[in-house]
């Protein structure tokens, strides 16, 4: 898409123009789902976390600034709207023992080469918190600090979470070299299974993974 | 070291395969429809969010109009209300001297005025400043004195007090109670025994509180001053003084157009604190809430309007069958727990049913609107074991206006002037479903509240 006609579509965006909003939509679909399916367990909670970050864009476009790229602006709402839900619903989600990841030894990376979905699943089956934090880290590029702001977390409790998350995803790297994995990585932790919610009661609801209050 | 460059391996591993996607997810209508709703739920209810503010003040702004016109005095209504009737007319004195009644100046006829009354005669607010009132007529005894029995007879622009309702309060009018009449006859005449015996006539005093018949310049506060002075003058008169024999009639003036105190509004504040038992499919797995807050009451006779804003926590628990949802179980929980904390936004009209000693009982009816801040749902499972989601939660997404139905009864007591303190059992029943599970939400519960008389002075009714 060139800049002209992006431009167009966000003007129409401006006024409501529910057309030019659907056009900005499938435009920068694919993009940002790819950023939301990161921080996400699955592609609903992806998509409904995505429709908020568009929701935002929609109403706060005039706070673009039309100088910068449209895709850096749009991909940091994306992001942000992923923390908000992490923070707002899943920062008490999960704890496992992975304490003991300390004595386990780090295994070795595949020889193969781990296609897209094979590496976004791993990344979906890290608990919401340790995702977060390697989201933040090895793909955006966060420092400890940066993302013990963002996540109202300690500095110390972020890099223990990359450090569990990393030790998670190479234990399922090796899981899933192994001769029998069949692609399977679930190592026995598993998250709430949702896999059809209903889109009306769907706006602004959020599911707390795993959480049994 | 060699372990930081593997995890560093690791993270560019990830970073390359998953950091930029090759292929971008593809598209899917359904998340557009998903996002559509989001646009046109949140533009309607942005909507109605814009007007409840202006729908709120405009029922505070119609509250209070209601209230401040039947609370403001009602002078003017008085014109056309209050009666001065004779109760008795006095006895025409006929004198000893030769079948002419030789009633002495009326000047003199002051003297057996009651002090009090004849201030309140001469109340008259014309009258009462400059002296143009009745007393420089009497001194002078140039001028005839018709009140409403001597009026009918003689004056031309008499009012007669039996009947004058409409002027009684009116500073121009009430002259007809204590009159200055044009008509300048002697007092030796004929017509001196008719305005003797008018002015004999006894204004049996209004209520001392009745400010209307003073009219803000009235000396009805310095009675005596008043009274004094029209003795003085009435001894200038030379007349000869028969009055003293003849009995004074009385004019009983009722003041039915006195502001009536239950007419009145009475405003109070109040701060309200409840708890209440919760529960859909008539109470079913009720639990226990509160709610607390404030409001606003317009007290007018009998009728009690309210209306505020109240922070209430509902919990409860409904079956499985009673939940609705779209969400499609892969094992069915057993019941479901929520908790929804929202804002109870009533209209409550009482009505009073008895009222003695400090004591009222109301009963009530009106609507509440919800205004849900937040759902908490949480899913139990009859296997505690079982494979599914924990629970979610709904954040500031629904409203139900005028959507629940108050029924109450209330029991206050007026602990004094400014306070009182009220029970109020109540319920809480829904025209349409509550929620983001369409629960039929009831609660009923006991209110306690502590009232503040805004206007401490006006008798609550």
């Amino acid at each position: 898409m060139g800049e002209e006609e992006l431009h167009q579509l966000i003007g129409g965006c401006l006024k409501q123009d529910r057309t030019s909003q659907k056009m900005l939509y499938k435009v920068f679909y694919g993009f940002s789902m790819g950023i939301c399916l990161r921080y996400a367990n699955n592609r609903e909670e992806a998509a409904e976390v995505m429709n908020q970050g568009f929701y935002k864009v929609f109403t706060r476009i005039e706070t673009y600034d039309r100088t910068r790229p449209f895709k850096a602006w749009l991909g940091k709402i994306m992001m942000n709207v992923s923390i908000d839900y992490y923070r707002a619903n899943l920062k008490m989600a999960y704890t496992d023992d992975l304490d003991k990841a300390e004595h386990l030894s780090d295994g070795e990376l595949p020889d193969r080469k781990l296609n897209y979905d094979d590496l976004l699943k791993m990344v979906q089956k890290l608990p919401p918190a340790y995702r977060t934090v390697f989201n933040l880290f090895a793909i955006e590029g966060y420092t400890h600090e940066e993302i013990g702001e963002l996540l109202h977390i300690s500095p110390g409790t972020s890099k223990s979470n990359l450090h569990k998350a990393r030790f998670k995803l190479k234990q399922m790297i090796a899981e899933a070299d192994s001769p029998g994995s069949k692609g399977n990585y679930n190592n026995g932790i598993d998250y709430s299974p949702i896999v059809a919610i209903g889109k009306t009661n769907m706006n602004g609801v959020y599911f707390d993974k795993n959480i049994r209050k | 070291m060699m372990k930081k460059e593997k995890e560093e391996d690791l993270d560019k591993l990830f970073k390359s395969g998953i950091g930029d996607p090759v292929n971008e997810p593809v598209y899917r209508e359904a998340d557009w429809d998903a996002m559509e709703q989001i646009l046109d739920k949140r533009k309607k209810r942005g909507g109605m969010i814009f007007w409840l503010p202006l729908i709120g003040t405009a029922a505070a702004l119609i509250l209070l109009f209601l209230g401040l016109w039947l609370y403001k005095p009602q002078a003017v209504t008085n014109n056309g209300t209050q009666h001065a009737s004779v109760v008795q007319r006095p006895k025409r004195n006929t004198g000893t001297g030769g079948g002419t009644t030789v009633p002495a100046a009326d000047s003199s006829k002051h003297k057996i005025l009651n002090p009090a009354n004849y201030a309140q005669s001469a109340t008259h607010p014309v009258q009462g400043k400059k002296g143009n009132s009745f007393l420089p007529l009497s001194a002078g005894g140039s001028h005839r004195h018709t009140s409403g029995y001597a009026s009918n007879n003689k004056a031309p622009d008499k009012k007669e007090v039996g009947t004058a309702d409409a002027t009684a309060n009116n500073p121009a009018t009430r002259i007809a109670i204590v009159p200055k009449h044009p008509d300048k006859k002697d007092l030796g005449t004929a017509d001196a025994a008719v305005n003797n015996l008018a002015a004999n006539i006894a204004v049996v005093p209004n209520k001392p509180d009745n400010k209307d018949l003073s009219n803000g310049h009235d000396p009805i506060n310095n009675p005596v001053a008043t009274s004094a002075t029209a003795l003085t003058k009435a001894k200038d008169s030379s007349a000869s003084n028969s009055i003293a024999a003849t009995p004074a009639p009385k004019v009983k003036i009722k003041s039915t157009g006195k502001p009536n105190p239950a007419n009145r509004a009475v405003f109070a504040l109040s701060a309200l604190a409840s708890s209440d038992l919760n529960g859909s499919n008539p109470l079913q797995g009720g639990r226990i809430g509160g709610n607390f807050g404030g409001l606003f009451s317009v007290t007018v006779n009998k009728w009690t309007f309210s209306t505020g804003a109240m922070y209430s926590i509902k919990p409860y628990q409904e079956s499985y069958a009673n939940y609705h949802t779209s969400y499609v179980f892969q094992t069915n929980p057993t019941n479901i727990g929520v908790n929804c904390r929202m804002i109870d936004i009533p209209f409550d009209v009482n009505y009073q049913v008895y009222r003695a000693h400090g004591n009222k009982i109301t009963v009530g009816s009106g609507l509440s609107s919800y205004i849900i801040l937040r759902e908490d749902y949480k899913f139990n499972y009859a296997n505690p074991y079982t494979y599914g989601p924990a629970g979610y939660s709904v954040v500031n997404q629904n409203r139900n206006i005028f959507g629940v139905l108050n029924l109450d009864a209330t029991y206050e007591h007026q602990i004094n002037s400014k306070f009182g303190i009220a029970f109020q059992p109540y319920v809480k029943l829904p025209f349409s479903t509550v929620g983001a599970s369409q629960a039929r939400l009831q609660s009923t519960g006991v209110a306690v509240s502590l009232n503040w008389n805004l206007n401490p002075f006006r008798k609550p009714n």
